[in-house]
């Protein structure tokens, strides 16, 4: 494949990587000079329609999302049976490399990881698209140690192919939640466990659930319950144990609700850890937080160059502390003499003096609001008399309404309180998820249209259960659950429900040669089929038995099909038509046999034998040329295909080098 | 001894990726079955079911020739005549693949000295049908089959889980493989029946038990089997080999 151009822009330079589902190219965009990253569908799924849609689908679903942790889609395109996606260029490793290079990581670090990228799941989520392979293969690592996560949806494709493959072995299964494992119904919280495994690896250097195969590491993640990463390095703090094991809960209700409330607890785990550390210096002056991690995270910021920058914070804290403790004593020592001439000045000077002795006004940092009712936090900021502006409110699709979901500026500045200061605090409020109403014209429409509208343009998520009806055609709409025309939240579950057409069980036609026709009607009552024609159509009243009818005995049929009955001694059709039948019927239609050539062992052949066989059917057949080979004598026993019709003798003339070896017959019961 | 085969490329797929072969002795006789379902991309998803019934074959083939009514190992003889086909494929995928895998699934019976031997790779399957009751002898070794086992899954929950299409073990698909074996004892009116995935995915025991019970000619048996299987969706190849005693 390298060295292809497709589509006469993407030049395949160098094969970069390979997955279960795709292979991975570094390829140079000929419109826009750029190095991008194009994924090539493997071949085994380039025939599966069902499979390609939804490929495509899932792909430009994720290439509507935009966010610094996640790798950008650029195009979604075919060239004959070549199918890919074109996507950002990372010029780095992927998370699983990394652990692999560096061993377990500080857990601190492991932290910002894990928050960069619940922060592009939380961006994904609100916009209803599941990750459902979230692994460290999935995320890469820049140069500058930005994660960063591709693969949003492929797996969801994935699952609708039906094309037999290698269970993945070394791959998703070690990361995937029960509910995977079992089949079930996945969501957000799906992601959230997988994120869970993900820190801890990271963690720990190892995955929670290890075992020889996938089955076995699949069941462990159904029923066992994963130790505490701290078990395996000592100085990881309770509260990180805390959090993985709650992202690793079984049941999904006992997991972190969302991706948001997960980051605020590793945010705040960070942020504790932080103040601990300082505790012995009283920090009244920091001009940036320490742990404003929600921000950088959230923008994407990369992770290791942070904490360069962070020591630099430090040192720039520290000199603006002595200057005003400086400035601090000059204002003292002025206060002394101005006050020992007070007496002299007494009125004039007196509100100066108290003006500056009264205590200056000082900045106060911003606690983290996000995760918090609104009214607690308004409550906050009136305490600290810190200025802020009127809420904004904004839809969320998890979030509940009336809780912060974002903040300006971010927790840890430190702002001037006042209720004139300039910097004000706004809080950006959830008021909920946004309302949409489920269309009242979709009764009847085709399933699959109403599945993408749904989701596509009213952002809900469809999920599509079959039923039969008597009054809608298959593949039609029913109904939905909630019904058509409810007003629901986007975001949440509709049930479309398609239809399967009247509901009629198969049953096997019974054999009913030999009955008269009352016991004849009886047994097809009893199976729920009914009497069709009834041969020969003259007779009067059918005394006789049955000798044939149609269709055959044995044939699966649907309830109510008409059974067309013979009776005897008149020129009824007899049973079986003979044609097509016998062993091997392939899809063409032909009827065949393997038998085997051998070299007669009491002759001398050369290094190359030439094979030629012929056959005849029946006793009086001509002899029909069947194949003419030339082999080498380790080709011997050789294989070939011969023609037969059950019930008749076929037999096979074999000629080697030119003369004549043996005959053989093969012969088939009918 | 009456039997019959089938294989049908379903009504979804373009290729027929199943192969099948039953091998006669020199009278006729049949005395070995083999099925196999390949997988490995639209150009060489058939490679490997061809080969390894190509080359099985020919091992059964010849040692016939040499044990005319086996010699009680047949079990040792069919691991070693499928060692050689896993290494025949996995030899071929590596040197002309570009080193992407192929795999195949396999059921096969050896029919000696009133014994009938089966070895078995991936999800294909084979069924004993015996005093009217039909057994599935045979485990599929596939992420949704283990998983049944262990009593995770129940076959409805199998049948629908997105990982169903994923087999634990392939023939042909890495180094060595691991080879299940089962052997009975050929009894009269027993019914032995080899089919792939494509029939077993569409079509319940009770509902193929019924199938063998109602008719007596094997081949309409087959075609009613195919039929239902494509008339549930037919999205697979679907490929049986039925045998009665």
């Amino acid at each position: 494949m390298t060295g292809k151009v497709l589509n006469n822009r993407y030049e395949l330079v160098e094969k970069i990587g390979s997955g279960g589902m795709a292979d991975v190219y570094k390829a140079k965009c000929r419109v826009l000079k750029r190095w991008v990253a194009v994924k090539i569908l493997k071949d085994e799924f380039v025939n599966d329609e069902e499979f390609l849609e939804r490929f495509e689908r899932e792909a430009y679903a994720a290439a509507s999302l935009s966010h610094p942790n996640i790798v950008s889609i650029y195009d979604v395109g075919r060239e004959g049976n070549i199918h890919y996606i074109v996507m950002e260029y990372i010029d780095g490793i992927t998370l699983k490399e990394y652990i692999r290079q560096n061993g377990a990581l500080p857990w601190q670090e492991a932290a910002e990881i894990a928050m960069a990228v619940l922060s592009a799941l939380h961006k994904a989520h609100r916009h209803g698209i599941i990750h459902r392979d979230i692994k460290p293969q999935n995320i890469l690592m820049t140069s500058d140690n930005v994660p960063k996560v591709t693969d949003f949806g492929i797996a969801r494709a994935a699952s609708t192919s039906t094309i037999t493959r290698k269970v993945d072995t070394v791959g998703s299964v070690h990361y995937s939640s029960p509910e995977q494992a079992r089949g079930g119904y996945t969501d957000e919280k799906s992601d959230i466990y997988s994120v869970g495994v993900t820190l801890f690896e990271m963690l720990t250097g190892r995955v929670p659930f290890d075992a020889d195969n996938p089955v076995s590491v699949a069941l462990k993640h159904i029923e066992e319950e994963p130790v505490k990463p701290s078990r395996f390095v000592t100085d990881i703090p309770e509260g990180m144990d805390k959090i993985v094991l709650r992202a690793m809960k079984k049941s999904k209700t006992e997991r972190y609700d969302s991706a948001l409330q997960m980051i605020a607890e590793l945010d705040h785990l960070k942020k504790g850890e932080n103040i601990e550390a300082n505790s012995n210096e009283i920090d009244l002056f920091a001009t940036k937080a320490i742990g404003s991690l929600e921000e950088d995270v959230l923008a994407g910021k990369n992770v290791r160059g942070k904490n360069k920058g962070k020591n630099k914070e430090k040192t720039e804290k520290r000199s603006s502390k002595k200057s005003f403790l400086i400035a601090f004593v000059y204002i003292l020592l002025i206060g002394i003499i101005v006050g020992g001439i007070w007496l002299a000045y007494d009125k004039i000077v007196r509100d100066v003096v108290g003006a500056i002795l009264a205590p200056k006004k000082q900045p106060v940092e911003v606690i983290s609001y996000i995760g918090l009712p609104v009214e607690e936090a308004i409550r906050d900021l009136e305490e600290k008399n810190l200025p802020y502006v009127e809420p904004i409110y904004e839809y969320h699709d998890t979030v509940a309404e009336g809780i912060v979901i974002d903040q300006k500026p971010p927790a840890g500045i430190s702002i001037m309180p006042g209720k004139d200061a300039i910097t004000k605090v706004e809080l950006i409020v959830s008021k909920g998820a946004e309302k949409v109403q489920i269309p009242n014209d979709i009764k009847f429409a085709d399933y699959l249209e109403v599945e993408i509208r749904l989701r596509d343009d009213l952002k809900l998520k469809p999920k599509v259960v079959a039923e039969y009806s008597d009054e809608v055609a298959e593949g039609r709409v029913i109904r939905t659950e909630p019904e058509m025309g409810s007003t629901v939240a986007v975001g949440s579950e509709v049930i479309i429900y398609r239809s399967l057409g009247p509901e009629l069980k198969y049953v096997i036609v019974p054999d009913l040669t030999g009955k008269t026709m009352d016991e004849a009607r009886q047994e097809l009552l009893s199976r729920n089929l009914t009497i069709g024609k009834i041969f020969p159509e003259d007779r009067e009243g059918y005394k006789g038995k049955i000798i044939n009818q149609e269709p055959k005995a044995g044939t699966p049929v649907k309830e109510l099909t008409a059974i067309n009955l013979y009776f005897g001694d008149e020129d009824a059709p007899s049973g079986g038509d003979g044609s097509g039948t016998g062993i091997g019927t392939d899809s063409t239609g032909g009827t065949r046999v393997t038998r085997y050539i051998y070299l007669p062992s009491n002759k001398n052949f050369g290094d190359t034998v030439e094979l030629v066989v012929y056959y005849t059917t029946g006793d009086a057949g001509n002899e029909i040329f069947l194949m003419g080979i030339t082999l080498n004598k380790s080709d011997f026993p050789h294989s070939i295909q011969v023609p037969v019709t059950p019930g008749v003798k076929t037999t096979l003339i074999v000629y080697m080098d030119g003369e004549f070896q043996y005959e053989e017959e093969v012969f088939i019961q009918r | 001894m009456k039997y019959a085969a089938i294989s049908d490329k379903g009504i979804i797929r373009e290729q027929n990726e199943d192969f099948w072969n039953i091998i006669l002795d020199i009278n006729g006789n049949p005395q070995a079955f083999i099925v196999a379902d390949g997988m490995g991309g639209h150009k060489a998803g058939d490679v490997a079911s061809k080969m390894a019934v190509e080359s099985i074959s020919k091992s059964i083939s010849c040692y016939l020739e040499k044990n005319k009514d086996g010699d009680g190992t047949n079990e040792k003889f069919l691991r070693e005549a499928i060692n050689k086909a896993n290494e025949v494929i996995f030899q071929y995928a590596m040197e002309n693949l570009d080193g992407s895998n192929i795999g195949t699934t396999l059921t096969a019976g050896l029919l000696c000295n009133g014994k009938l031997t089966i070895a078995h790779i991936g999800d294909s399957s084979f069924y004993l049908i015996r005093n009217e009751t039909i057994v599935k002898l045979t485990k599929d070794h596939s992420f949704v089959g283990e998983l049944v086992d262990k009593g995770i899954l129940d076959q409805e929950e199998a049948r629908v889980h997105p990982l169903r299409n994923q087999i634990t073990r392939a023939l042909g698909y890495e180094e060595e493989v691991q080879i299940d074996f089962y052997s009975l004892d050929v009894m009269p009116n027993d019914i032995y029946l080899f089919c792939t995935d494509g029939l077993t995915m569409k079509l319940s025991s009770d509902e193929l038990l019924s199938m063998l019970k109602e008719e007596k000619d094997l081949n309409i048996i087959l075609k009613n089997m195919v039929a239902l299987a494509n008339e549930r969706g037919g999205d697979d190849n679907i490929t049986a080999i039925v045998v009665k005693i």
